[in-house]
């Protein structure tokens, strides 16, 4: 028989702090290593001719391997953007930008944070990041082979 | 006797929706998932042992346990039952319900699907699904990608946008199935402070606490059990999985949208949006209502959403089930204060993943008596 008087207090608390050690793999690692001389590196299927960034070891419509290695440019076009505007546990704190950008060179998008808007006005700094706008990529002083090795700037 | 119902047909014989709530702080969930499937059993007059399957709709990260189905398949009643969970969402235990019936092996099953949003922080537990390398350091939620959603839409603005939210918050404030609230005008709405540009707070419903039973039975069954009465035939079902790649197409096509829903309405011999009574769109933006009736080309006069979708109840991982439900219900002609006339047709579209990633579409049409 369920207890009717149950309390709104009544919760048991749980918490998982669970550490995982994901392999980067040889391709994810090459493209880290390259971060730390400002390279931004994507990989290209000869098959399919799609260069990918992020890098993918595999080609997702010919399914066959990259195999090649491409520079891409340090310019590129906005793709999506948003300005995060509210608060959210385990993430940077308000407001910030992130886009994807699809870099010269390159036929994906990538994720990165954008850098140096003023964001006083959160609707203004918004409209400077409309799809097709062109942005730049400015490398932190002493990249250390991560993905916040560098971001976009207009 | 000639057998009235084609034998592997879906019927939905009988929906139950637990009661919603912004917080169920009464009952574990395994109480909420018991009490949900019992009363679906008792509501049409049938017991466990009359089930021959069951199929699960939940999602682990949001129960906060792995394998959440060795706990909770029990209470939805499947114990030594032949059981089959699906984990995008619980639209997409609708697909997996309707294949199993559809095979021919099945022929009275119950479909279970939850969510007890309020145990946890949504959004962190949805930045989970960032792979680590390139997406996590970034950051991304549900919240944000809809926010990449809304700004890479072509032909969608802010205070459409609120409007739009209006309007689901006053067709939920009529829908006695949803959580109590004063909606909100959609010049507040249009105020509300930003989530992720251009959503604002008021453009998305919060998420809420609940649970949903359907009991599915086959054409067959039905001819062997001429004393029940089915609520509505399952006549199309369709799904479709987009790219995980949030490019400007991927975001701005809703491909995945017109693939689900082309799919269910030739399954179910419909040839557009004028042979559907009502339309229900598991909306978790307003957004998402405005770039579905334009994927859609669904006409302006169209009956869309009139239980308020997620902003009449959000149980986030089975609001799209909860759609589905609504539309049965209209089909049924028991959807209550919210009912839109006769309808003899009617859709339901739900959406999971980030930036819907997935989409299912279903249509239910109703049984000659």
């Amino acid at each position: 028989m369920a207890n009717d008087e149950t309390k709104a207090s009544d919760v048991i608390s749980g918490e998982w702090n669970v550490r995982y050690n994901y392999s980067v793999g040889k391709v994810a690692g090459k493209f880290f290593d390259a971060l730390k001389e400002r390279k931004i590196l994507a990989t290209k299927s000869s098959k399919s001719g799609i260069s990918y960034l992020p890098p993918r070891a595999y080609c997702e419509r010919s399914f066959e391997a990259c195999d090649e290695w491409v520079e891409a440019g340090h310019e590129g076009v906005i793709e999506a953007a948003t300005i995060v505007s509210a608060a959210f546990e385990h993430l940077p704190p308000p407001p910030y930008a992130i886009a994807y950008v699809r870099l010269d060179g390159i036929d994906t998008a990538m994720i990165n944070f954008v850098r140096g808007l003023d964001m006083s006005d959160v609707g203004a700094a918004m409209g400077k990041l409309k799809p097709g706008t062109r942005v730049k990529v400015e490398f932190v002083d002493k990249p250390e082979g991560k993905v916040t090795d560098f971001h976009y700037v207009l | 006797m000639v057998p009235v119902f084609k034998e592997n047909d879906a019927y939905i014989l009988g929906v139950t929706l637990h009661e919603a709530r912004d917080r169920v702080t009464d009952k574990r969930l395994e109480e909420m998932v018991y009490d949900t499937a019992k009363k679906a059993l008792d509501a049409v007059g049938l017991n466990r042992r009359d089930l021959d399957h069951v199929t699960i709709a939940a999602c682990d990260e949001l129960d906060g346990r792995s394998i959440s189905s060795m706990l909770l398949a029990a209470p939805s009643g499947a114990y030594l039952k032949d059981e089959i969970k699906a984990t995008d969402s619980g639209l997409t235990g609708l697909c997996l319900e309707a294949t199993r019936i559809r095979s021919g092996r099945f022929h009275l099953g119950l479909l279970v699907s939850w969510n007890k949003s309020s145990i946890a922080p949504f959004e962190d537990v949805m930045r989970m699904r960032c792979e680590p390398f390139y997406t996590r350091p970034i950051g991304l939620n549900m919240s944000i990608t809809d926010g990449l959603f809304a700004g890479a839409m072509r032909g969608a603005d802010e205070a459409k946008a609120s409007q739009v939210a209006a309007s689901y918050g006053q067709a939920a404030a009529r829908n006695p199935r949803g959580v109590a609230r004063t909606p909100a005008g959609a010049d507040a709405i249009a105020a509300s402070p930003y989530v992720s540009t251009p959503l604002r707070e008021g453009h998305r419903p919060p998420v809420t606490d609940g649970a949903i039973a359907m009991v599915v039975v086959s054409g067959k069954w039905l001819n062997d059990n001429p004393g029940k009465t089915p609520m509505a035939r399952l006549s199309g079902i369709g799904w479709s999985l987009e790219s995980y790649q949030l490019g400007a197409e991927r975001l701005s096509s809703m491909s995945g949208l017109k693939t689900a829903y082309s799919n269910a309405m030739a399954d179910a011999g419909l040839s557009g949006a004028a042979d559907l009574d009502v339309i229900e769109i598991e909306a978790q933006t307003a957004y998402h209502d405005i770039a579905t009736r334009e994927a859609l080309a669904i006409p302006a006069d169209q009956i869309v959403s009139p239980s308020g979708g997620p902003f009449a109840q959000n149980p986030y991982f089975c609001a799209g089930l909860v759609s589905a439900a609504e539309a049965v219900l209209q089909v049924a002609g028991k959807a209550g204060p919210v009912q839109a006339g006769q309808v003899k047709t009617a859709a339901a579209i739900g959406f999971h993943g980030f930036a819907h990633q997935g989409t299912v579409a279903a249509i239910f049409q109703e049984v000659p008596a």
